[in-house]
């Protein structure tokens, strides 16, 4: 009887540390989807000025957040096989954004990289860095495109937009190519308006292409042919060709990250951001949704391979009610 | 029996008729609690002036009755003067904005709020389409000091943006807690922001508590509908808000506010589009009114 009873006792505490939310907690990484198998990372809040950084997970057909920062302070994102580099403006950085590396819970300094303020960042596959840093002693302000290597610890400007110009969201492309958006300075009433896409060359040349949208969003471009960019005037994802100018368009859904091969793109909902969706390269007139959540809307977004080892340990924060739901 | 009525209610006419003549004077009456909420405003030619919605509230904060005037503020001294409020190592990008003030004084009580608001052009860019932001941080400081039996049941000030529909707070910082008695209580707090340090500092010896919210303390306040935007601290009596006798203090007292706010830089954002608040309840403690 006895027997029977710690049996029973420890059955019980096992089947109460499998249904743990808490820390430890391990969910199946066999995604029932296999369109959606790598690592998803997000800056993801209430609020884009009050962003935090999550780890997501698709599993059993459900989408779960696993929030790994609790600053607030989260911006951009981007990561590589071993690295996830964000820009992180909490208190201990001083409120700005500031280029970091995030692991175990911790922000920490990107090695080799002397003044680390910036945002617009984008990481490249062998784990390259570009960023934009403002320069704020000229008038008006000047922006400049830096790329870091962190291999050999150098820094370089890439590219400088002339006068009264700003840089938007920029990334790599196949062949080490790089797109960044260029626009006019933002003042009172009058946004930034979009007046070309530059494509930097690996070598160096650079040509721009004009743009198919004219307020800045966001730009995805990775291994695809095709550099996806939000038209947030017109809620809709617009494919353009870098080689041939050519274009075509997706409504109801803006860009986030494209697979670490290229083939499929997730997006989000316009309206909210709080839904997720997957548009596949051979057809990509088409998305449907994998996930959403109730609360938390996402901004910017990494989607690292199945063996990526950025960001070892579980996540440290319980996951909340709001973290994920059921694709509706 | 019946006559012994006739006569209580003549000898009671007299006195109500008496009542009834005399108006009272704010906070003379001292069954009265009242609620005076400042308001920054501006005449048409640019004169500061102060909104004082003055409200007579049941201990619930139900209003009973309200009435508005609006004063030209007196001329103030420059940020030279002694506030309690400062701001320390203006850096590029971050600057001063038009210092407002609040002041209101009548012949029992005195309430003055002063707020400092600063700017920073481009400080930060969103992570959905690395457009930039702008920041504004405003600090606010300022309470009442209540004599002739007057006393001070709350006060301390308020700021908020005049957004109901969205949330464009970062942050904000106050002090909160139980004061202890006979002990000096300083308030200073420090928030560096990147390009502006903000110190709030007011020393005080309450026997009361110091708190905060993002909504402010009198709930009849049209603040309120801002809350999401909003930051107030006061200082409050610990007989509040059912003060007798003597409750409330006939002391200086106050707090310190600051809140942070992240916009996109093209918003045209003023310090017009600002809610700056004082808040000030009180209450008088002589049974004969206060004169």
């Amino acid at each position: 009887m006895r027997r029977a009873l710690v049996g029973l006792l420890v059955s019980g505490l096992a089947a109460l540390s499998a249904c743990s939310g808490s820390k430890g907690e391990t969910i199946s990484a066999t995604p029932t989807d296999p369109a959606l198998s790598g690592r998803f990372f997000s800056t993801a809040g209430e609020s884009s000025a009050t962003a935090d950084l999550y780890e997501g997970r698709f599993a059993s057909g459900h989408l779960l957040l696993y929030r790994l920062t609790s600053t607030q302070r989260v911006g951009g994102i981007g990561g590589c096989q071993s690295k996830l580099t964000v820009t992180n403006a909490d208190q201990t950085v001083g409120l700005t954004d500031t280029v970091q590396n995030f692991d175990a819970g911790t922000f920490s300094p990107v090695a080799g990289l002397t003044d680390p303020k910036g945002s617009v960042l984008a990481v490249g596959p062998d784990c390259r860095i570009i960023f934009a840093r403002l320069d704020r002693s000229t008038d008006p302000p000047t922006d400049h495109l830096i790329l870091f290597d962190p291999a050999r610890g150098t820094s370089q400007e890439l590219y400088t937009p002339g006068p009264g110009k700003v840089l938007g969201a920029a990334d790599f492309g196949p062949g080490g190519k790089i797109a960044v958006i260029e626009g006019t300075i933002p003042t009172e009433g009058h946004p930034t308006v979009v007046d070309g896409i530059v494509i930097v060359g690996s070598e160096g040349p650079k040509r721009t292409i004009a743009s198919p949208i004219s307020g800045l969003g966001s730009l995805q471009w990775g291994l695809s042919k095709w550099i996806a960019l939000s038209d947030e005037a017109n809620h809709r994802t617009v494919f353009l060709d870098a080689e041939t100018g050519n274009h075509s368009e997706l409504a109801g859904w803006f860009p986030l990250a494209w697979s670490p091969d290229g083939q499929r793109l997730m997006l989000t909902d316009p309206a909210t951001r709080r839904t997720l969706g997957l548009v596949d390269a051979t057809n990509l007139a088409s998305a449907r949704v994998v996930g959403h959540t109730r609360n938390t809307s996402f901004y910017d977004f990494v989607w690292l391979p199945d063996n990526a080892t950025a960001v070892g340990p579980p996540a440290a924060l319980p996951r909340r009610p709001d973290d994920g739901d059921l694709p509706s | 029996m019946r006559r012994l009525r006739l006569f209580a209610a003549a000898a009671a006419l007299p006195l109500a008729t008496t009542v009834l003549l005399v108006t009272p004077a704010r906070a003379d009456d001292p069954t009265e609690l009242i609620q005076d909420e400042l308001r920054v405003a501006h005449a048409p030619d640019g004169t500061p002036q102060t909104v004082v919605i003055s409200r007579v509230v049941t201990p619930e904060g139900d209003v009973i009755s309200s009435t508005t005037e609006t004063i030209d503020n007196p001329p103030f001294r420059a940020q030279d003067a002694q506030f309690p409020c400062l701001s320390e190592g203006n850096r590029p990008g971050f600057g001063p904005r038009k210092v407002e003030h609040l002041f209101y004084k009548n012949r029992n009580d005195m309430a003055e709020f002063a707020f400092f608001p600063y700017a920073a052009d481009n400080a930060r860019r969103d992570p959905s389409n690395y457009g930039f932001s702008k920041q504004w941080l405003i600090c606010a400081t300022g309470g009442a000091d209540a004599n002739n039996g007057s006393r001070t049941v709350m006060t301390g000030p308020g700021i908020a943006f005049r957004d109901s529909g969205q949330t464009y707070k970062l942050g904000q910082n106050w002090k909160e807690g139980k004061t202890p008695a006979n002990y000096s209580l300083n308030l200073g707090f420090e928030v560096p922001t990147g390009f502006v340090t903000i110190k709030g500092q007011i020393t005080q010896t309450p026997t009361a508590a110091l708190r905060g919210s993002f909504r402010p303390p009198f709930k009849a306040s049209e603040v309120d509908a801002f809350s999401r935007n909003g930051a107030n601290a006061w200082w409050e009596d610990s007989c509040a808000p059912r003060c007798a006798g003597t409750g409330g203090s006939s002391n200086y007292q106050g707090s310190v506010v600051e809140a942070l706010w992240q916009f996109p830089q093209d918003k045209p954002v003023a310090v017009s589009d600002f809610a700056l608040s004082g808040f000030f309840m009180h209450r008088c403690s002589n049974p004969f009114g206060c004169r």
